[in-house]
């Protein structure tokens, strides 16, 4: 069988129970949002086809149940994950300040170079707000990490932050190819090193 | 069996006497007479004074044809006792009395009735076959009619009565009617709503096409084989026929399995689910007080068939422990006053709690929030649970918050509240769903521990099953990273709630909670599911997230009736398999005794086998009895081992 994709790219959702990742996954598969959703159970996952410059890539986007009780099990599924959401609600501020808690899960689970980002959901609920956009910036920077609100209800910018992800991965991707290809001379740069630093979304552009 | 009749004088009264009947097997001993015609005979014992205890009072005797001819001719000569040959052995005979000499000799076959505890009657044929308490065959003959073998079997039940049994309508358990273990005996089959009093031969007449009839065929091709052959070659040949065998049966086929023969399991046998428990049935049962006479028939009825609805509100509240078993009719009233009582105590410390006091006990609001969003999101499609401020949601929302205060180590932790649903929507009624709730809770506690270590190690246990029955297929787990069984969770930690229907789980769990026929039958639930999904799960090079994808999209495919019977099929299987090991007998709970072999007596194991297993064990075990004796098809498959 043909390949019908140019890349796969491997995404992980991750967060407190009851954020949205279920509902943040359904709208940008199927576009729709389900109010009579079912909590995850052990972990899921969804796949969806993009077009992006002019590839194709393939998203096999996991979903895994939130309650810490469940880690042991759900972070078996981070290993080979290329990028990873980190998502919070913005009416609950509890979910906000367990980010802490799984970017630690993921330093100590997932590959070091996985791309992160933080998602701000449910953001069309403004009366309920309890966390602010600028706080979610804050620690958004202060990991070197990108950040988006997004609503899965209203449909607000869900597109946008899986191709933000999607195209990061794939900038990052194309670059480690062309490193293969053309090794640096010289003094030798350490794979990883380049990836921990926050680079801007345009630095990141201009590579391709 | 050889030394039959101790008293050279003890008389013996012809009750029955048939030419031309084709022994087709017996024991090792009479091999040389397989395949030979002759003489069947129902001798009775004419008791006197002075005859000993040790002389049976009845038995079967089969000689050979020639034999007879040759009686039949000294009968009308000479008187004196002649010593004639008889295929290749030597035998003595007389007419008149029977003496010992007489029957000890080899050339004849003897079975002492009283050590035929089952026969079966094949209906397609005249074979008839007898078999002893350990399900070892005696005897199997073919008689030249179907007259002369009703006209056998109208004889035998002059004294015994024949029971079919539950699931192999050819297979009859041969009691004693004189014995006073019948009584009993008698009773648990008329819970099992078999027709004790109907005769015999309309039964008979009744049965059905029963696939497992024609696997008994092809395995009695199998057995001939085994005694015939001598090389390994033939032993495979054996096991292509009997594959091809059971192929011909056709859609039903898949319920049976063969499987490589270096880790041979005995074979599957197929235990047909019956109908669920009636209103009827359960009426039955209760006495004056409103006590249940029976308790351990209606449990095995609720795990052959399940419960019909209309009882299932009562039935319920016994299984998940709300009633006692053995409770009266006061009793339970007087329960469900203590039980409304202590509800709305636990409940009532939670629905007092002030704003502030809320706010300041941060574990106890977190958790709170947690409860709301999972009901929320809890069978929501299902019309009882739909919509905006339903009230059966604030229900589950109520019922989840008492038991965090009643179980505040615990807490509330996700897939709970799908435990809830089913129970609650039955009863409908707060009360009575946090109770038995609380029941079910007791069972399934440690899927939510906190270190998760009861999850990894059913999720273990699963693999070491799959690795018994299915090699193979464990093989490939391993070789494509899915020796965690992590994709097995969900099922486990919810019961397969999120597989089924609400109809469905309902059958399913009140089948389980019987902890009928071994612990931790929801494994082998699994195993089943697997086993019977094999080759997709193998197929187009299936890896880690493709298994994983497939299993979550069974959701809505399965048909658990299917599955329950094919988990009871292999749970057979694997305690009668030879090569059982002490991790697989743990995890299902079969006693050592339980798991005995080929060699060991009936009499030697089961009197200990009581000392070890649990009483519902041994009830069940001989409520049930069918299953001993359709272990026997497995048994003589132990003989391809090399
Ligand atoms: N108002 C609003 N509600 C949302 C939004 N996204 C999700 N929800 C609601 O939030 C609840 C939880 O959503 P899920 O997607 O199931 O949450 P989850 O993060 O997958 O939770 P777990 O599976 O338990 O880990 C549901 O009741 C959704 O209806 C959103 O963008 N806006
Ligand atoms: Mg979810």
């Amino acid at each position: 069988m043909a390949k019908t994709y140019d890349y796969l790219f491997k995404l992980l959702l991750i967060g407190d129970s009851g954020v949205g990742k279920t509902c943040v996954l359904f709208r940008f598969s199927e576009d729709a949002f389900n109010t009579t959703f079912i909590s995850t159970i052990g972990i899921d996952f969804k796949i969806r086809t993009i077009d992006l410059d002019g590839k194709k890539i393939k998203l096999q986007i996991w979903d895994t149940a939130g309650q810490e009780r469940f880690r042991t099990i759900t972070t078996a599924y981070y290993r080979g994950a290329m990028g990873i959401m980190l998502v919070y609600d913005i009416t609950n501020e509890k979910s906000f300040e367990n980010i802490k808690n799984w970017i630690r899960n993921i330093e100590e689970n997932a590959s070091a170079d996985v791309e992160k980002m933080l998602l701000g959901n449910k953001c069309e609920l403004e009366e309920k707000r309890q966390v602010s956009k600028e706080r979610g910036e804050q620690l958004a920077i202060e990991y070197g990490i990108k950040f988006i609100e997004t609503s899965a209800k209203a449909s607000i910018r869900v597109e946008d932050a899986f191709f933000t992800l999607a195209r990061d991965i794939k900038a990052k991707m194309e670059k480690k190819l062309k490193e293969a290809s053309n090794p640096p001379k010289g003094h030798q740069l350490r794979a990883s090193e380049p990836q921990k630093k926050p680079t801007s979304w345009l630095s990141r552009c201009s590579l391709l | 069996m050889d030394d039959i009749v101790g008293d050279k004088n003890a008389k013996f009264k012809e009750l029955y006497n048939q030419d031309g009947v084709f022994l087709r097997q017996a024991g090792e001993m009479y091999t040389p007479m397989f395949g030979c015609t002759g003489s069947l005979y129902l001798w009775e014992h004419i008791s006197d004074a002075e005859s000993k205890p040790e002389v049976p009072s009845r038995f079967l005797e089969w000689r050979p044809q020639d034999f007879v001819e040759l009686k039949t001719a000294l009968d009308e000569g000479s008187e004196e006792w002649t010593l004639i040959e008889s295929v290749k052995k030597r035998c003595r005979t007389s007419s008149g009395n029977m003496v010992k000499d007489f029957l000890n000799s080899i050339g004849n076959l003897n079975v002492c009735f009283s050590n035929i505890k089952s026969l079966r009657c094949s209906k397609h044929d005249v074979l008839t076959t007898f078999y002893d308490g350990s399900c070892e065959l005696l005897a199997s003959f073919v008689f030249p009619t179907s007259e002369s073998r009703e006209h056998f079997l109208g004889t035998i039940q002059a004294f015994v009565r024949l029971q079919p049994t539950r699931r192999d309508k050819s297979l009859f358990i041969v009691y004693d009617a004189a014995s006073p273990g019948f009584k009993d005996l008698e009773k648990s089959f008329a819970a099992l709503d078999l027709k004790t009093d109907s005769s015999f031969w309309s039964l008979l007449k009744n049965i059905k096409s029963n696939p497992y009839e024609k696997s008994m065929e092809a395995f009695a091709k199998v057995t001939g084989y085994v005694y015939n052959s001598v090389d390994d070659e033939e032993h495979y040949m054996a096991q292509d026929d009997l594959q091809r065998s059971i192929s011909e049966i056709g859609d039903d086929a898949s319920a049976y399995a063969v499987y490589d023969i270096p880790n041979c399991l005995p074979m599957r046998v197929d235990y047909p689910r019956c109908n669920p428990l009636t209103r009827e049935q359960w009426r039955a049962q209760l006495n004056g007080e409103g006590q249940l006479e029976d308790v351990e028939s209606i449990k095995t009825l609720i795990f052959r068939g399940g419960i019909s609805p209309d009882i299932r509100r009562v039935v319920w509240k016994f299984l998940l422990g709300y009633y006692p078993w053995d409770s009266t009719e006061k009793e339970r009233h007087a329960l469900d006053i203590s039980k409304m009582e202590s509800y709305y105590k636990i409940k009532m410390q939670w629905t007092t709690f002030s704003k502030e006091q809320e706010d300041n006990f941060s574990d106890f609001s977190q958790r709170k929030s947690l409860i709301e969003k999972d009901v929320n999101r809890t069978d929501r499609v299902l019309d009882f649970y739909a919509g905006e401020n339903n009230y059966n949601i604030f229900s589950l929302n109520n019922i989840l918050l008492t038991y965090l205060l009643y179980n505040f180590d615990l807490g509330y932790v996700q897939g709970m509240s799908y435990l809830l649903s089913p129970i609650y929507m039955l009863l409908r009624c707060e009360v009575e769903a946090f109770w038995c709730f609380v029941g079910f809770m007791k069972q399934v506690m440690s899927n939510f521990d906190y270190d998760q270590n009861a999850m990894k190690e059913q999720l273990k246990s699963m693999y070491l099953l799959v690795n018994f029955i299915d090699p193979q297929l464990s093989k490939y787990f391993e070789d494509h990273e899915c020796a965690n069984m992590y994709f097995c969770f969900r099922w486990l930690l919810v019961w397969y709630k999120r597989e089924l229907q609400q109809d469905e789980v309902a059958r399913l769990w009140e089948v389980l909670w019987t902890g009928y026929p071994c612990k931790n039958f929801h494994l082998l639930i699994g195993v089943a599911i697997l086993e019977h999904e094999r080759d997709a799960l193998m197929g187009d090079n299936n890896g880690f997230t493709e298994i994983l994808k497939f299993i979550n999209e069974l959701t809505g495919k399965l048909d658990i009736n299917l599955m329950i019977n094919h988990a009871e099929g292999i749970y057979h299987q694997i305690k009668d398999a030879d090569h059982l090991t002490d991790a697989v007998r743990n995890i299902l709970g079969i006693p050592v005794a339980e798991a005995s072999g080929l060699q060991s007596k009936p009499e030697d194991d089961r009197s200990p086998r009581k000392g070890v297993s649990e009483p519902d064990e041994i009830e069940f075990e001989k409520s049930i009895y069918s299953n001993f004796l359709s272990s026997s098809t497995g048994r003589l498959v132990f003989l391809f081992r090399p």
